[in-house]
């Protein structure tokens, strides 16, 4: 299997276990071989490979969609802004070529397809939206990188120290894809694949060895400047150290730290001392820099402190307090972002979760900076920043030469920043009310809503139990006489009155400005309960006014069952005429009143926080660049 | 949860309770004081038939313009 060759620099054996392998790097003497038709000719040497953490390592074996693969070759280069990346070339037995990326614990598995179709490097703006591969991509970034060190078996002419140029993509759900436009002599190759996970590779032994990786404390080194004792947390992937003792700034690579330049500046406290630990999502982090940014809007200049966290198999994470107001940050994948435009008034953004309304836009600089950084840091660096909030999220876009990223906050009180950290943070009073900061109340219109829906269902419940009937009908005659202070009696026939339901007594006589008084008793004749009560009745009406009515009702609250009969005296104005007077008597009546004062006495409260929370989004506006009028 | 929120259920958990027991019980809130004829008065002649005698007499005129 395969082809056996010499180096034609050192004579050692070289392998071409792969049919479509183009160069192989000879094990004595780091030569890069590559295979002609009869013969192999040396292409350059590769510099030493770099340790690092990476969990896997050659000829390893795994599973991807049921199909197996060996890793048969590694390349490091270097991004043009600094830092370096493993890349792990996978030979399956279906003849593939997979192209495994390694970045900050990352894996990205891509294979090449058709590249026509992209767009020109220039025109790969970071942002903007493109096709490849029959998916629709952004572009996360375009740079430059350098081939450095390989190892292994290559499928592609890798030559050492040259330079190429590239394109990241990344896809809604994990889709991540590479163009490759080399030097640009030749057409751009594309890459088209997704994130993956050791797991998914079926690379367990690489897996146990991550897990094993992350368990390993702190690298110890000593600041070449002033001698302190740094940690570095992520010593192959920090790029930038600024010694906290003597405020050096310092370049790191991979855990060998080279003076750059001491800064000369007055000494910020943070909060949070480098080294704390902050766990967040049950995810222990260590705080390894931070951050004092400010940006001015308007003359006025705003600051605020990230504290940048890390935890090997999480990565990075991001804590910021601004005016007292916390937010824990993560990273988004860009493809994951919709956002068809920004930085105009109502622009918006969507993560496949919420929606985002666009708040501020500006160029932070970064004031001060201490400890561990993943990328070359100085201070005075800017980026084009804009801020999309939803409470108590904010998603944040971040934009500087040739890169974009996402990043999404979610606000966390000063408590929780304090339980979260095994150091007692110092408080700082929130001032105003934080961009993404959620109105505390915000869950009692959930409450409301439910309170109005059993409100709905006891109207009904009730209304089935009440049955409005009549109990008792009729009609008196009354009589003449010539006592106006006497009255006449009358007792009502017998009827029956149901439990628990109320009793309304209506009194109706055709009174023409005129009244009819009657007090009335109505009597348990079982039990001898009685309640007295008085039904007024007066009408009174000249040209164009009338008042009173010619009818009274009362609302009795429910007696025992059982047989009643009404005793009434009645006085009247016009006691020398004769008339009636006609009682009604029904139970079980719905009374709209107290089903209003239900609805005012769950709806109150409600309507209340309703109108500080307008308020208190008014104030949160009033910090945004892009307010609407109704928010202002 | 927030306090307002808690006393927010608080308040409505009282309101609809006071709803469904007004509901179920008939109770009207201007209703008069219940009172018992005594025993004396359902034995006298006429029963209860005179018990507004007893409690208040002859009223009066109450009303009108």
């Amino acid at each position: 299997m395969g082809v056996a060759a010499q180096c034609p620099v050192c004579g050692a054996p070289i392998q071409f276990r792969i049919n479509t392998t183009l160069v192989a790097v000879c094990d004595s003497c780091d030569s890069v071989i590559a295979r002609g038709d009869r013969t192999v000719e040396q292409i350059g040497k590769v510099a030493d490979l770099v340790a690092t953490r990476t969990p896997l390592e050659l000829w390893l074996e795994g599973r991807y969609e049921n199909v197996r693969f060996q890793v048969v070759g590694r390349a490091q280069l270097r991004h043009g802004k600094g830092g370096l990346w493993d890349e792990w070339y996978l030979a399956f037995d279906d003849g593939r070529w997979g192209w495994l990326a390694e970045a900050q614990g990352t894996f990205y598995l891509t294979f090449a397809v058709d590249g026509g179709g992209v767009p020109d490097y220039e025109t790969m703006v970071p942002g903007c939206t493109i096709s490849a591969g029959g998916g629709s991509f952004n572009v996360a970034e375009r740079g430059e990188a350098e081939q450095v060190s390989a190892a292994g078996e290559i499928p592609y002419r890798l030559v050492p120290g040259s330079k190429f140029r590239f394109a990241d993509l990344s896809g809604h759900d994990g889709a991540f894809a590479t163009v490759d436009y080399g030097d640009g002599s030749e057409d751009p190759t594309t890459y088209v694949g997704r994130e993956v996970t050791l797991a998914d590779l079926g690379l367990h032994d690489a897996e146990l060895r991550q897990n094993a990786l992350a368990e390993v404390t702190a690298e110890a080194v000593s600041c070449p400047n002033c001698g302190g004792s740094l940690e570095l947390a992520a010593p192959d992937q920090s790029q930038r150290v600024i010694c906290p003792y003597c405020d050096t700034v310092l370049d790191a690579d991979h855990g060998t730290l080279k003076k750059l330049k001491t800064l000369r500046r007055p000494k910020v406290e943070p909060k949070l001392p480098l080294g704390t630990t902050a766990t967040f999502d049950r995810v222990h982090y260590k705080v390894i820099g931070f951050l004092q940014r400010s940006v001015k809007s308007w003359g006025v200049t705003y600051t605020w402190d990230e504290y940048l966290l890390y935890e090997p198999r999480s990565g990075y994470r991001w804590l910021v307090c601004n005016s007292g107001h916390w937010s824990f940050v993560e990273p988004v994948p860009v493809g994951e972002i919709k956002c068809a435009a920004s930085g105009y008034q109502g622009a918006e953004a969507e993560d496949g979760e919420r929606t985002y309304k666009i708040f501020t836009t500006g160029k932070p600089r970064i004031d001060y900076a201490v400890g561990e950084f993943y990328w070359h840091i100085f201070e005075g660096q800017r980026t084009h920043m804009i801020d999309y909030v939803n409470p108590p999220y904010m998603l944040s876009r971040e934009e500087d030469d040739g890169e974009v990223n996402w990043s999404c906050g979610r606000y966390v009180t000063y408590d929780e920043v304090n339980g979260a950290t095994d150091c007692p943070v110092a408080r700082t009073p929130a001032a105003g009310v934080g961009a993404n900061q959620p109105y505390p109340a915000k869950d009692i219109y959930v409450f409301w809503a439910l309170a109005a829906a059993l409100a709905l269902l006891a109207t009904l419940v009730v209304k089935a139990h009440q049955a409005d009937h009549l109990a008792h009908d009729e009609r008196f005659e009354l009589t003449t006489h010539f006592n106006k202070d006497a009255a006449q009696v009358v007792f009502s026939k017998p009827f029956e009155l149901k439990a628990h339901q109320n009793i309304i007594v209506r009194a109706d006589s055709p009174v023409d400005n005129s009244w009819v008084y009657i007090e009335a008793d109505l009597v348990n004749t079982e039990t001898g309960a009685v309640a007295a009560f008085t039904l007024p009745i007066e009408y009174y009406h000249g040209y164009d006014w009338k008042e009173g009515a010619r009818s009274k009702t009362r609302y009795l609250s429910a007696m025992s069952s059982g047989t009643y009969l009404l005793r009434m005296g009645i006085w009247r104005k016009n006691y020398f005429r004769k008339s009636y007077a006609t009682i009604h008597v029904s139970q079980g009546k719905f009374r709209a009143r107290y089903w209003l004062l239900l609805f005012l006495g769950i709806s109150i409260i409600p309507i209340g926080v309703a109108i500080h929370h307008r308020k208190f989004e008014k104030r949160r506006w009033s910090e945004s660049d892009y307010a609407d009028d109704d928010d202002e | 949860m927030s306090l307002i929120t808690k006393i927010y259920i608080a308040v409505a958990v009282l309101c609809l309770g006071g709803f469904v027991w007004i509901g179920f019980t008939g109770w009207e809130h201007s209703s008069p004081d219940r009172r018992y004829v005594p025993a004396e008065v359902r034995a006298a002649p006429g029963g209860y038939r005179t018990f507004h005698y007893w409690h208040v007499g002859f009223s009066g005129y109450r009303g009108g313009k």
